[in-house]
């Protein structure tokens, strides 16, 4: 039998340099920098991707301080931070990550991802950092905060431009008519026309004026915040009186107005007048969507849970596909200034309710209106 | 004759009314839809029509083919907002000068009537 084999001095030291071969492979190999400190702060390792990351050579660093990769103030911290962490034992960078920043040999400052490890050999102490050079990234964040901050800034100016060019036409008309008509009245006054010849012009110009003022408070209602005066309303209070508001007007082009109230208990907190305008809205546009019966809309109304579903359907011809039926200025009628829904979204909105439109062309519209319930009254 | 297009019945109306009393026969339409198809009326002296015409119809593109059957008649548009889009298209089509609403009658008037000339007598 052969004598076990004890390793000799050679062996050990073979193992000992393919030891080390392994390890500066991986340093050398890393894509992030490595650096190594005692903890008098002195560099002891310097791998390759630190020499690319800082532009200094290995032996321009080794045995030297630290200090000479970091701007101010890290600079001058480092050495007490070292000192308060070995008293103390409370780190800040040990075991977590950290963004910091280094200086290069060139002096340009750049920003650094660091994570420090401790290691012990008896009373001596080595710290060693893996830092990331993070500038590439936190120059993209820069990029995209800007650009976000400039298309915000672009929409802002488009929606402007948007409103101001729709004010500027839905106003104009009517001035234009005015003016016309005006201009229709003087040449008739000039010529001693008599007073029934004149009374239509004067009064076309009446109808124009309040038109312009409908337009003014229009823009103005959805200009405002929408302040809201919650009470309990019940839900037929407040759909039976619209019903009965319109039903003539529809009746005589041949439209039925049908109102569905399965349960008569149901109640919503809401602003009654706007909610009253948000409904009036929906029944007025699904009687203009028929123009001339025969044909019907239907207003009904559910409670489900704690939400009060109330839907307006009308036989119409439907809303054409991409009509953003809610978007400001959206508008299929002609003479529409498009704020009428916009504005029906946003108190529905801001009674924490949510309103939807589901097209059937061609047989139809329907819109959904959510309101959050408050149980039955009383 | 004149032939008017605009979706603003009080606007065509009076300016319908100021065209007659300065005796133009005038055809006026609210859309394009209510109007005859173009073969089927007598060429018009001038063409008025507003830029946007409700019913999602438009002006500048009825203009181009107004001109492609009647490129002899002078087009006027009147417009209450002259977008960069339309002040642009309107610069490439030399028969069609534009007009911003509200405007004085009489500017309308000098489209219609250019001032004769004055030089020959009779």
């Amino acid at each position: 039998m052969p004598p076990p084999k004890t390793p000799s001095v050679t062996d050990a030291l073979t193992a000992l340099g393919l030891h080390e071969a392994r390890w500066q492979a991986v340093l050398d190999s890393a894509q992030d920098a490595i650096v190594s400190i005692d903890q008098h702060g002195t560099v002891s390792l310097f791998n390759r991707a630190a020499e690319r990351m800082f532009g200094y050579e290995a032996q321009e660093v080794i045995g030297h301080n630290l200090i000479m990769l970091m701007p101010a103030p890290y600079r001058d911290e480092h050495a007490e931070y070292v000192a308060r962490y070995e008293r103390s034992g409370i780190a800040h960078a040990i075991g977590r990550i950290r963004d910091v920043h280094g200086r290069r040999k060139n002096g340009e400052i750049f920003p650094i991802e660091l994570s420090v490890s401790e290691g012990r050999y008896g009373e001596e102490r080595i710290y060693t950092a893996i830092l990331r050079d993070v500038s590439e990234r936190v120059r993209t964040q820069a990029e995209l905060h800007n650009l976000q901050h400039l298309t915000g800034q672009r929409e802002r100016l488009a929606d402007i431009g948007a409103i101001t060019a729709q004010l500027v036409h839905d106003l104009g008309n009517p001035l234009a008519a005015i003016s016309m008509q005006m201009q229709l009245l003087i040449r008739r006054l000039s010529k001693g026309a008599d007073a029934s010849v004149l009374l239509p012009t004067a009064e076309r110009v009446l109808t124009s004026i309040h038109r312009l003022d409908e337009i003014i408070q229009d823009f103005t209602s959805f200009a405002r915040e929408q302040r809201l005066d919650l009470k309990e309303v019940a839900v037929p209070d407040l759909l039976r009186p619209l019903r009965d508001l319109w039903f003539p007007l529809a009746a005589s082009r041949s439209i039925d107005v049908v109102l569905e109230l399965p349960e008569l208990q149901m109640v919503v907190r809401a602003d009654r007048q706007k909610m009253s305008r948000v409904i009036e809205n929906l029944l007025k546009n699904a009687i203009e969507a028929i123009d001339q019966g025969p044909g019907s809309v239907t207003i009904h109304a559910r409670s489900a849970s704690d939400r009060i579903h109330i839907s307006v359907a009308d036989t119409g011809p439907g809303i054409p596909p991409n009509v953003d039926v809610f978007g400001l200025f959206e508008t299929t009628k002609p003479g529409g200034t498009g704020l009428g829904l916009a504005i029906a979204k946003q108190i529905v909105v801001a009674h924490g309710g949510n309103i939807q439109c589901e097209s059937r062309v061609p047989h139809g519209t329907v819109f959904n209106v959510e309101l959050p319930a408050r149980g039955p009254a009383g | 004759m004149v032939l008017l297009l605009d979706d603003d019945e009080t606007f065509r109306t009076a300016l319908s009314e100021l065209l007659s009393d300065d005796g133009h026969a005038v055809q006026a339409y609210g859309s394009i839809a209510e109007m005859p198809p173009l073969s089927d009326m007598p060429a018009p002296s001038v063409l008025i029509t507003d830029y946007q015409l409700g019913r999602g119809e438009d002006g500048l593109d009825f203009a181009r083919r107004f001109n492609a059957v009647h490129p002899d008649v002078p087009i006027v548009m009147v417009t209450a907002y002259a977008s960069d889009h339309l002040m642009q298209s309107a610069a490439a089509m030399p028969y069609l000068s534009l007009l911003r609403k509200p405007m004085p009658y009489e500017e309308l008037q000098r489209l219609i009537d250019p001032p004769r000339d004055t030089g020959s007598n009779g």
